[in-house]
């Protein structure tokens, strides 16, 4: 698990930027779409979560901005930019590029 | 609000600076630990179980505050730069009009060319009070990014230099016209024997707008 865990990381942002793709979203529901869409083997650490959206944010591929909740403390929520999806779509060609190398390079037979 | 959840934050920012981003790092992270809470007694969980759960799920964020603290440390190395800039300016400027003086000197008195010496002295005057001009135009605003005492503190002195600021402009302003004062008199009465006392008149001037200005200011 550890092993990919240490792969999955490096797509981190990919992953954050195709939930937002569909909508506009606050850390908990991205971390819990992540772990259902892995049914339960990959769930982020708060810490690495919050450290990717500061990244994306500097980057200009997603924008922040508060929710007007009344109890409790503020959602922050996180919106995808025009940049955000050109980089969304250049990143699963390369992806898939990658893929399609490996599984070459580590075909048995 | 689960008040375990938020003893446990407030823990882990215990240390860390009052500025604005580790605050809102704070709140984001309390809302979405709460809303996770909630999600898993909603699912069955025990409060013990979710508890622990939650807390398990935040991992690390020292090194996420360490990154935005230097962030606010890149910042204001920023507003070290643009006091560099201005006191060159302010040094140029200073330098320019100093040289005018020497100028119109050398011009009139050694090379003996009536009317070049002020001609020069005033055009080199003009560039002067013009970098002086420039460089409180152009002066780095501090803007108020974070809201704390330290923030407010800062803003207070950027004002008062703001003041300073005035006050450089104010005699950039007025040096050049005493000089041409000076050079005036001199020339049509003749009096250079005595004229010089203008430039001790000039400081006084000075003086007292300085002080006006103070006195308006404690008003």
């Amino acid at each position: 698990m550890s092993i990919t865990s240490d792969l999955l990381r490096g797509h981190t942002d990919t992953i954050i930027l195709r939930h937002l793709l569909r909508k506009d979203s606050y850390g908990y529901e991205i971390n819990k779409f992540i772990q259902e869409s892995s049914k339960g083997r990959y769930e982020l650490k708060e810490a690495t979560l919050y450290s990717a959206f500061r990244r994306l944010e500097e980057s200009g591929w997603i924008s922040s901005y508060w929710g007007d909740e009344t109890t409790g403390a503020r959602r922050r929520y996180y919106t995808i930019t025009n940049d955000g999806r050109a980089a969304f779509r250049k990143n699963k060609l390369d992806w898939e590029e990658t893929k399609e190398i490996i599984d070459e390079l580590i075909e048995e037979g | 609000m689960n008040e375990r959840i938020r003893t446990h934050i407030e823990e882990l920012f215990e240390n860390a600076p009052n500025i604005k981003k580790i605050t809102e790092l704070k709140e984001e992270l309390l809302s979405n630990s709460n809303s996770k809470y909630d999600d898993l007694l909603a699912g069955g969980a025990s409060p013990d179980d979710a508890y622990k759960t939650v807390i398990s799920g935040i991992g690390d964020v020292s090194g996420l505050i360490e990154q935005l603290k230097s962030e606010r440390q890149a910042d204001s190395a920023m507003i070290e730069e643009g006091r560099k800039k201005s006191a060159l300016l302010v040094s140029i400027g200073v330098g320019i009009l100093i040289l005018a003086v020497a100028a119109e000197i050398f011009f009139e008195d050694i090379m003996h060319l009536e009317g070049v010496g002020l001609f020069v002295m005033l055009i080199m005057a003009a560039f002067g009070v013009g970098f002086l001009v420039y460089n409180s135009m152009t002066k780095v605003q501090y803007n108020k990014k974070e809201d704390t005492f330290v923030e407010e503190f800062k803003q207070r002195k950027v004002e008062t230099s703001q003041n300073k600021g005035m006050r450089a402009a104010l005699s950039g302003i007025l040096w050049p016209l005493i000089f041409i004062t000076y050079f005036l008199v001199s020339f049509i009465t003749g009096a250079w024997h005595i004229s010089w006392v203008i430039f001790i008149a000039g400081a006084c001037i000075e003086g007292v707008i300085s002080l006006l200005l103070e006195l308006k200011k404690g008003e």
